[in-house]
């Protein structure tokens, strides 16, 4: 029996050669096995695609609760379970970033209310955050940059065409999450973000060596998280 | 603060050859590392240590990398040292000053950039562009296409439009007569497919017009394929008739090629419509193949 979780493990490439030779197979000889799969990363990639799906208010306060234990939580888990492995991490991340994401964009760029469960509950008006929604766009973005950082750690054991579609899948985050940023009063952020653009643009498309571009980012991502850190700190004293 | 500065200037590594096309070495990432450090620090504390690394004989990575985290000081010394930087005959320090000065944002370094613009070589004008990109300076790169001095200037900033998303300057540009090549490109990629129709069935030059029907299949949506039917139907020029069959196989519209197919009044036509039916690979493909085969219509009738 091969579950969701052994196609997901497989799709990441986190499994053996001899576990990924033995599901590959699977796949090849059973187009129901193969199908599962499919729906499984179109799932995730609709999800990622369309962050705007209106959430409950109690899901959200629900995400809310979730997202600030992962952000607080900075135990190690223990080395016998698989799940928490580097892609499993990755996956996991991705999965909660798009949450974040869909959280933060509903939150943060809604122009003036958004229906929830069947009632409208009005938004604060354009300039005026509340200090709730900029929690919720600092966790996402938080997230983001985290999740972008494992996710670039995984380019080098992807396979071409994986490699390809994860960098759509950043570059389409960073372009949301960049609008985001602007909405919030962000604009230096958001500048940073799109600066992230070209650069993945040209791994993806082989023009620059890989290996510097995605230092380079990986740089530039931690003096972001590092910056955010710093603002959370201290606001006034530092950069 | 003294042990960054310290860490710094004792990780100078002699040689930068190639440096922006290469991992950190150890020594770098160690650099790198007290960089990222400098975040927690205040500005006035943290300038004078970048201004040494920017003037001192580190690597031009960890230079670049310096060159970024000065974009995240916002104050005019730090945005002057951006503007000397963007000047600097080193190729890769000058792109990153330049990428820096459009993540900073600041409204008169980015101006000053029209200079560098002008007088640069074409990485150079490419680099402005990506920096007013980055800050958003829609108005900067328009005037950029506007008054390119070649095709393939012109072209690089309507491509830079397309990826700001300038849809109102991308048609201004349209407007104009003699349309730059590049354009098609660019309402493909920002899919505003209003101006792309309007080239298509415009009277310019005839490429473009090819260019341009293909193109339409680069938009996702039921506008779109919708389009492309209309454009195959309405039309009598084989080659436009073609060129809609091009962008219906690259937007995978294998209904509306199936009923182009069903409604083909010539064998000539149908083997056509066939050709890009296999080409397709799908379900209806494989049963309008299998009825051709059998000399059946769809319905399986002989």
């Amino acid at each position: 029996m091969i579950s969701d979780d052994d196609l997901l493990l497989y799709y990441y490439r986190e499994l053996d050669a001899a576990e990924r030779a033995r599901i590959g197979a699977a796949i090849s000889n059973d187009p129901e096995l193969a199908r599962r799969l499919h729906g499984l990363v179109a799932r995730l990639d609709v999800v990622a695609a369309m962050p705007e799906v209106p959430v409950p208010t109690r899901t959200q306060q629900r995400w809310q609760a979730a997202l600030a234990r992962a952000a607080s939580d900075n135990r190690v888990a223990p080395p016998a379970r698989r799940f928490f492995t580097q892609l499993r991490w990755q996956a996991a991340a991705a999965a909660v970033a798009v949450v974040a994401l869909t959280l933060t964009i509903q939150k943060v760029m809604s122009p003036s209310s958004i229906q929830t469960a069947g009632q409208t509950v009005e938004a604060s008006p354009p300039g005026a955050t509340s200090a709730g929604d900029a929690s919720a766009y600092e966790h996402g973005l938080k997230w983001h940059l985290a999740s972008t950082e494992k996710q670039l750690a995984s380019l080098g054991s992807a396979t071409p065409e994986e490699r390809a579609r994860l960098i759509e899948t950043i570059i389409g985050q960073n372009r949301i999450y960049a609008l985001a940023a602007e909405r919030a009063g962000e604009p230096q952020l958001a500048r940073v973000l799109r600066a992230f653009t070209p650069i993945l643009e040209s791994v993806a498309d082989g023009r620059v060596e890989s290996a510097s571009s995605v230092a380079q980012l990986n740089f530039e991502l931690r003096v972001m998280q590092a910056r955010l850190a710093a603002d959370a700190a201290a606001p006034t004293n530092t950069l | 603060m003294h042990k960054v500065l310290t860490i710094l200037v004792a990780l100078a590594i002699c040689c930068t050859a190639n440096a922006a096309e290469r991992a950190p070495t150890a020594n770098e990432e160690l650099a790198l590392a007290a960089l990222e450090g400098l975040m927690a620090q205040p500005p006035e504390r943290a300038l004078p240590i970048i201004k040494k690394v920017l003037a001192g004989s580190q690597t031009t990575l960890v230079k670049q990398r310096a060159l970024f985290v000065l974009s995240q000081i916002g104050s005019p010394e730090a945005q002057a040292l951006l503007a000397q930087a963007s000047r600097s005959s080193d190729a890769a320090l000058r792109g990153e000053a330049i990428r820096s000065i459009g993540i900073g944002g600041d409204p008169k370094a980015l101006d000053a950039l029209q200079e560098v613009y002008k007088t640069g070589d074409p990485d150079v004008k490419r680099d402005v562009l990506q920096a007013w990109m980055i800050a958003g300076r829609k108005e900067a790169v328009y005037q950029a296409a506007l008054n390119g001095k070649s095709e393939e200037e012109t072209n690089e900033a309507i491509r830079m439009l397309a990826v700001m998303g300038a849809t109102d300057e991308l048609r201004k540009l349209g407007d104009r007569p003699n349309a730059a090549s590049g354009l098609v490109d660019a309402y493909a990629i920002s899919g505003d497919l209003v101006s792309l129709r309007k080239i298509a069935e415009g009277s310019g030059d005839r490429s473009l017009r090819l260019d341009a029907v293909r193109k339409i299949g680069m938009i996702q949506g039921d506008g779109s394929r919708a389009a492309l039917r209309d454009i195959y139907a309405r039309t009598t020029d084989e080659e436009i008739k073609e060129a809609a069959l091009q962008g219906m196989l690259m937007s995978g519209d294998e209904q509306g090629v199936l009923t182009l197919y069903r409604g083909a009044k010539t064998s000539d036509e149908k083997r056509v419509l066939l050709r890009y039916l296999s080409m397709m690979d799908g379900d209806a493909a494989l049963q309008a193949i299998d009825a051709a085969l059998e000399g059946k219509n769809e319905e399986g009738k002989k």
